[in-house]
């Protein structure tokens, strides 16, 4: 054996994989942190819809037409009694308008895990349990109030988190197998190919993107059903999104294929493909999660905005943008304020995935890229 | 630099031909024409078209041919006679229906523009230069809420207080007795009283991207050798982070105005839609949802050409920002 | 000499702590610096990277970052005729220290180019010192820079002014940076690395040039390298630092050579020489310079001092010790004398293997061109880079070619056309394979993957030539699994090659980044003998590495050449570490090779006029200052426009009528030696004799 030179003063290597490290800085991140748990309690939330929310999303009568939220008291007479009070209805025959009476009589009281309205959790379980609701499963209540069919606003809150939560995931994961693909192709491969994507992602990109969106979204036809069109417009969103990934991928891609590493790489006979997939793409994941995490709020909004205007998603599909349509009637919007829960709801949910995506990204690449 | 910039303006007539193509392509893509529209409008007013005045409809409009040869006919009478085509929607010509609009839309943007950049290069500034200051937590939350604030919620949100608030219901830039009135003094500030709740509303998530920008781009530089240089030169401060990091940080913000004058056009249209304002954005909307062609297509293409004039007008003003850009194309020049 | 002394200093800096804030810890990086600046001399802070030089620096202008707070101790300016004042305690926002900055203290940063702002002309940017400190119109500054322009040396300076950082060369842009430093007629100037990134020829003349309008301005300096050679060449005192304290200072002559603090021992002993014997192997300080997260208890320079007295030295840092008259040095292990007691050196010899050139040569190149295309577009011709034109030379078995040159001669072209990163324009490479020689230039991609194994790379950035995701068993096993052999082949193996490279195999789990930088370049060398190689191709392997760990490394490779018998081609811009390492040299300029010669021969006496200019540039730790030099002018020529006839000939002294015309040959001229030169020098006349050993 060689004799070496002593190396006792060198301090040991700490284990710590990259993966570890962009935990442990992304857990300095505060926000971020908060964006996480929030952002996986909204995705555990889509599995539950059923069980979450007190109604069935579509059960309607008129009697409870624009009937305002019920706030819940815990005490009744110094006991603990959870319960809401119904509301009388009053109208004001010189005025024509009809108002609601907080009426101290209509106790409705209130129970966990109780029997309401039937449904088939996840499409296939028949079950009739809520989390929470009136313990007495003909009596109705309505925390966040109800819309213009007298439906409960929160139960169509939860069942649209389901839809609209989703929709982005989807969008993203058809703009990332894009995205990625022809990025990669076209950072790695170079010359004339790379610049015949790039003129041609270019060209996508000049082309005014309002436009274009509204146009592929107004070619869906309209009685394509619910989940094809569900499909489609998340087509219609990843379309939008790919390009930009593309780029982001065709950048590191160029600048990772000067890195010596790769040139190392190549010197250990490593074969094209292995070097994209062991030695280049690994390289880049957290990037890519940090990506995808902020494009995911980007694709939850345009949802929002598509099916407000009536070219997204569509009843009998209950997504939030869906839901705001309702206030698309200013008159409405004036009469029952509480139909702005779903918009309140998406501000949430996108500002915790920003926040996620945010702290990723920062611990991603803590010098900026 | 001419050059540079007429070798930028070969690449005009090929996109432009590229994106009307690609307009006209869209615009078809839905089943049926406008005719069957019309006759689904007119079906519902109980009044049921033959197929024999659906075609008579259909040769009146041009729309018998097939979509190349009406695409090659638009394309001619547009070059040849600045004819863009006729309207159905509005039965006008489709040059009047966009130019009544097209006033209003500029001067909306314009002021919006103006007062963004205004309010938020500043801040984006002092957010970067004082980071982690209480005040640059209040404008980078402000950023965050700004973002995820689909601005349509907006203009509902700001609809609602002001119904709330002063029992009025607002809507359009003009109060109804000024609608349709010549312009007069009475107007001006009437669509001045008006004008501030689209600016707002548009300003609000504008200034939040560009804030959140300035303040990305501004951080970096500010660990740059050049400053720091700059000041062991005994430059005062202000003007040290104004003269380096500063400009250094508007070169990403300036190549990304390409999209600027599209903005301008029709980046506001969900919100006009929501405020019932008079701008190209729902003329758009209402042309393509209606399969109103060339109103769809001309407003397509004049968006498409201010895109590229955008992206020329970026990058001109990148190559005089900065001087690496210009002295490139002067030594490619000075070689050839 | 004694008025110099009771003058007073013109910056004194005391006890000074300075630390950084990382979330809600703070590190100590000055751990109590002193040192004095006298007018009209240089004090020289020299040590590793990460021992607090720059932010000594930055401190003393207030321009050290955000995060970093001045603790205790104070920094004292006095100017002339007026009383001191303690720069530590103003406000670095404040209109008192404005007035000092570039105008009594000015500073020249390490990299003029991102120092200098690409937005604005090199004139703008000096003159503004002008405008903001006196009441100077534009034309008077303008009038004033380009005079300072003409000072510094810079050809065609009314032109210059004008002219923008990114459209200068490298020895231009650190003139304007000087230049900008020189406009304020500071009283002291502050260099912080100037000459690092500079090529030899190109430091040799700006050192030259801030020596001369030191004199000329009777400034002060403080300089700051990590190269004990500059040290020599500029400084009349010196501050050796180690982890943020001054652990020996004194003139310079006295500090070089007879330097009492291990530490300043270990550098000067660490450091290859030009010019000094030729030993088999360095000696080294053990270990790297501790992050600042780690900083030891007691003497920081414990851990790897060979002089170190546990139970004394960790437990409490030595203050520093006067020695003589501005002699100082802080060791715990200095007798009452204030020497160093010897300690044995743990460096055992090994034999050096000859290379043995009886047998066929292992790699034949020959004619071997690499014109690179670069840019051309839609109205412009692609311009033709001409990297490597027409290079031929042999290794043979367990043989160091050095190959040196300066920046963008084409060296590192030539060793990555050689391994086949770059397909060559023209001629060919052979590898001996079996007895005989295979053309691994005309081989198809898959054919020369099986050669791949044979010739292998040690990249210069220990940091980048490492993928981050893989973990150092991945890394240095990936070749033998391309290879496909089995699994515990390839396990016994990557431990072997990590024994042998004397990294602890417990490691093998770990990332590549957690490693020091010694540490990794082992890994470097590691990967490369996996696939047990008989070539390795050594592209600057230590230029990025601090001087004692470079002396590691050095010790490394040459050991593993006598134990393996492995051939190197070592490429590296440091004449000293080539000449250490190398049996023979290949001196490159423009893409072609113009002098090769066994390496004694090359040193002692070089007969291209270029090996002999580079020779003259490089800088030594001696105790005699060098006289009268000659330096060489212009710069390395654009590889797309060479100049016809010898590509040296615009720079070189001896160029005749034929030089301009008629490219020369690379010629045998006796005694294995290879010359491209119509006019060699004699070969039997040293530049300069040889120190006794």
């Amino acid at each position: 054996m060689v004799a070496i030179d002593a190396l006792s003063a060198d301090v040991a290597p700490p284990a710590q994989s990259p993966a570890s490290a962009v935990w442990r800085r992304f857990r300095r991140h505060r926000l971020g942190l908060a964006g996480l748990w929030i952002t996986v309690l909204l995705y555990v939330a889509t599995i539950f819809v059923e069980i979450l929310s007190p109604q069935a999303p579509d059960a309607y009568s008129t009697r409870y037409a624009y009937y305002p939220p019920q706030a819940i008291h815990l005490f009744r007479d110094g006991r603990f009694e959870p319960h809401v009070l119904g509301y009388k209805v009053q109208f004001d025959y010189a005025s024509g308008t009809r108002s609601f009476v907080a009426d101290p009589r209509a106790v409705v009281p209130l129970g966990l895990w109780v029997k309401g309205d039937e449904y088939r959790w996840l499409g296939l379980i028949p079950a009739n349990r809520h989390l929470l609701g009136p313990v007495d499963p003909r009596q109705r209540v309505f925390f966040a109030g109800a819309d213009r069919l007298g439906r409960d606003v929160l139960s169509r809150t939860i069942y649209a988190a389901r839809v609209s939560m989703t929709i982005g995931l989807a969008g993203v994961a058809l703009s990332l197998v894009l995205g990625v693909a022809i990025g990669g192709i076209s950072g790695y491969a170079g010359g004339m190919t790379d610049q015949v994507i790039q003129r041609f992602i270019e060209f996508l990109q000049s082309l005014p993107s309002i436009p274009l969106w509204i146009g592929f979204a107004a070619a869906i036809p309209k009685d394509t059903p619910p989940l094809q069109t569900y499909f489609l417009i998340s087509l219609v969103l990843s379309m939008l999104g790919w390009t930009g990934l593309a780029r982001v991928v065709r950048g590191r891609f160029l600048a990772m294929k000067e890195e010596e590493f790769i040139k190392a790489a190549k010197l250990d006979g490593c074969s094209t493909m292995r070097i994209l997939f062991r030695h280049m793409l690994p390289c880049f994941y957290s990037h890519i999660i940090a990506v995808i995490t902020l494009a995911i709020p980007a694709m939850i909004l345009a949802e929002t905005s598509l099916s407000f205007l009536g070219i997204g998603l569509k009843a009998p599909v209950i997504s939030w943008g869906v839901l705001l349509q309702e206030i698309q009637n200013i008159r409405s919007m004036y009469t029952a304020p509480w139909l702005f829960l779903p918009g309140a709801v998406v501000v949430f949910a996108v500002l915790a995935l920003n926040f996620l995506g945010d702290g990723l990204r920062d611990a991603a690449d803590p010098h900026g890229s | 630099m001419l050059r540079f910039i007429l070798q930028r303006l070969l690449w005009v007539p090929p996109t432009l031909i590229a994106i009307s193509v690609v307009a006209f392509a869209i615009i078809n893509l839905p089943p049926g024409d406008y005719v069957d529209r019309y006759a689904l409008q007119a079906a519902a007013q109980g009044d049921v078209m033959t197929e024999a005045q659906k075609e008579a409809l259909r040769i009146t409009y041009g729309l018998d041919a097939p979509i190349p040869v009406q695409y090659v006919r638009w394309m001619s009478d547009m070059l040849l006679h600045g004819n863009f085509g006729w309207s159905f929607q509005h039965s006008r010509p489709v040059a009047e229906v966009i130019g009544e609009r097209l006033g209003l839309t500029a001067i909306l943007s314009i002021v919006t523009l103006t007062v963004t950049w205004m309010i938020a290069i500043p801040i984006g500034i002092y957010s970067a230069v004082r980071r982690y200051s209480i005040a640059d937590y209040v404008f980078t939350s402000l950023g965050f809420f700004g973002l995820a604030l689909p601005n349509f919620l907006l203009a509902l949100a700001l609809m609602y207080a002001l119904f709330v608030f002063t029992g009025q219901s607002v809507g359009g830039l003009f109060s109804s007795q000024y609608a349709d009135a010549p312009w007069s003094l009475g107007k001006v500030l009437d669509l001045l009283a008006h004008l501030w709740i689209p600016i707002l509303v548009l300003g609000i998530s504008g200034m939040a991207s560009i804030i959140r920008t300035i303040r990305a781009n501004l951080l970096d530089e500010l660990r740059a050798p050049y400053l720091s240089a700059a000041r062991a030169k005994g430059l005062p401060e202000t003007w040290a982070l104004l003269k380096y990091p500063v400009r250094h940080a508007m070169n990403p913000f300036v190549s990304g105005l390409n999209d600027v004058f599209v903005h301008i056009i029709s980046g506001e249209t969900i919100v006009a839609i929501v405020l019932g304002l008079e701008t190209t954005g729902p003329l758009l909307f209402d042309a393509l949802r209606n399969q109103d062609m060339f109103l769809a297509a001309t407003l397509i293409m004049f968006l498409g050409i201010l895109g590229m004039i955008g992206t020329l007008f970026s990058d001109v003003l990148l190559a005089w920002l900065d001087p690496r850009i210009r002295r490139q194309f002067t030594l490619v020049e000075r070689r050839a | 000499m004694a008025e110099v002394l009771h003058d007073t200093p013109f910056l004194e800096v005391r006890d000074l702590h300075v630390s950084f804030a990382e979330g809600d810890r703070q590190f100590t990086a000055l751990d109590g610096v002193s040192f004095q600046v006298r007018r009209g001399r240089t004090l020289c802070l020299v040590g590793e990277s990460g021992c607090g030089k720059s932010l000594t620096a930055k401190a003393i202008l207030q321009v050290m970052g955000d995060n970093a707070r001045i603790g205790q101790g104070g920094i004292w300016l006095c100017r002339d005729g007026r009383e001191s004042i303690d720069i530590a305690a103003l406000d670095p926002r404040g209109s008192a220290i404005r007035s000092i900055r570039g105008n009594d203290i000015a500073m020249i940063y390490q990299e003029p180019m991102s120092a200098l702002s690409p937005l604005y002309t090199i004139g703008d940017q000096i003159s503004e010192v002008l405008r903001w400190h006196g009441n100077t119109s534009r034309s008077e500054a303008r009038e004033e820079a380009i005079a300072v322009l003409r000072a510094v040396g810079m050809p065609a300076p009314e032109k210059r002014f004008d002219a923008y950082s990114f459209e200068l060369s490298g020895g231009q842009r650190q003139r304007a940076m000087i230049a900008m430093a020189l406009v304020g007629r500071p009283q002291l100037l502050i260099a912080d690395e100037p000459t690092t990134a500079l090529d030899v020829t190109t430091q040799a003349v700006i050192l030259d040039l801030l020596r001369e309008r030191q004199q000329a301005q009777g400034m002060a300096m403080l300089f700051i390298t990590h190269d004990l050679g500059v040290v020599s060449e500029v400084a009349d005192d010196v501050a050796v630092m180690y982890m943020g304290r001054i652990v020996e200072s004194g003139p310079v002559a006295e500090v070089l050579s007879d330097p009492r603090h291990p530490y300043t021992r270990g550098l000067l002993a660490s450091r290859p020489s030009v010019t000094g014997r030729r030993r088999d192997r360095l000696e080294t300080i053990p270990g790297t310079v501790p992050h600042l997260h780690n900083r030891p208890s007691g003497c920081a320079f414990f851990a790897r001092c060979g002089h170190r007295r546990p139970g004394e030295c960790d437990r409490q840092a030595p203050p520093p010790r006067q020695l003589a008259e501005a002699r100082q040095a802080a060791c715990w292990a200095l007798d009452d004398e204030g020497h160093l007691q010897a300690a044995e050196t743990h460096a055992p010899a090994v034999a050096r293997r000859k290379p043995d050139y009886t047998c066929p040569p292992l790699l034949k190149v020959r004619g071997l061109k690499k014109h690179f295309l670069q840019g051309g577009g839609l109205f412009t011709k692609p311009r033709r880079v001409r990297s490597l034109d027409g290079v031929s030379f042999d290794i043979w078995p367990g043989e160091t070619l050095g190959l040196v040159g300066e920046s963008g001669c084409g060296k590192s072209t030539l060793g990555q056309t050689v391994i086949g990163l770059h397909k060559p324009s023209e001629g060919k490479v052979f590898l001996s394979n079996k007895g005989h020689d295979v053309d691994l230039a005309a081989l198809p991609p898959a054919a020369r993957r099986r050669h791949w194994r044979d010739i292998r790379m040690v990249f210069q950035d220990p940091n980048g030539s490492f993928n981050p995701r893989l973990t150092v068993y991945d890394i240095l096993a990936e070749v033998l699994s391309v290879a496909g052999e089995s699994r515990p082949a390839i396990a016994s193996r990557v431990h072997e090659v990590m024994r042998m490279v004397g990294l602890d195999t417990a490691y093998l789990d770990r990332h590549a980044h957690a490693f020091s930088g010694g540490q990794r370049q082992r890994i470097g060398i590691a990967r490369a003998l996996a696939s047990r190689p008989r070539l390795i191709i050594a592209d600057e392997p230590v230029s990025a590495l601090d001087v004692s760990v470079q002396a590691q490394i050095l010790n490394l490779l040459r050991d593993l050449q006598a134990e393996l018998g492995l051939s190197y081609l070592f490429i590296s811009h440091d004449l000293s570490v080539v000449r250490h390492i190398s049996d023979r040299v290949a001196v490159m300029y423009a893409g072609q090779v113009v002098e090769l010669a066994p390496t004694e021969e090359l040193f002692s006496a070089p007969r291209h006029p270029y090996t002999r200019a580079l020779l003259n540039s490089v800088l030594e730790p001696t105790v005699a200052r060098r006289t009268e030099r000659q330096r060489l002018a212009g710069s390395v020529p654009d590889p797309a426009a060479f100049p016809e006839g010898c590509r040296f000939h615009p720079r070189c002294s001896l160029a005749s009528d034929e030089c301009r015309r008629t490219p020369p040959p690379l010629a045998a001229s006796g005694s294995g030696r290879d010359v491209a030169c119509f006019h060699p020098l004699p070969a039997a006349v040293p530049v300069r004799l040889l120190e006794p050993a």
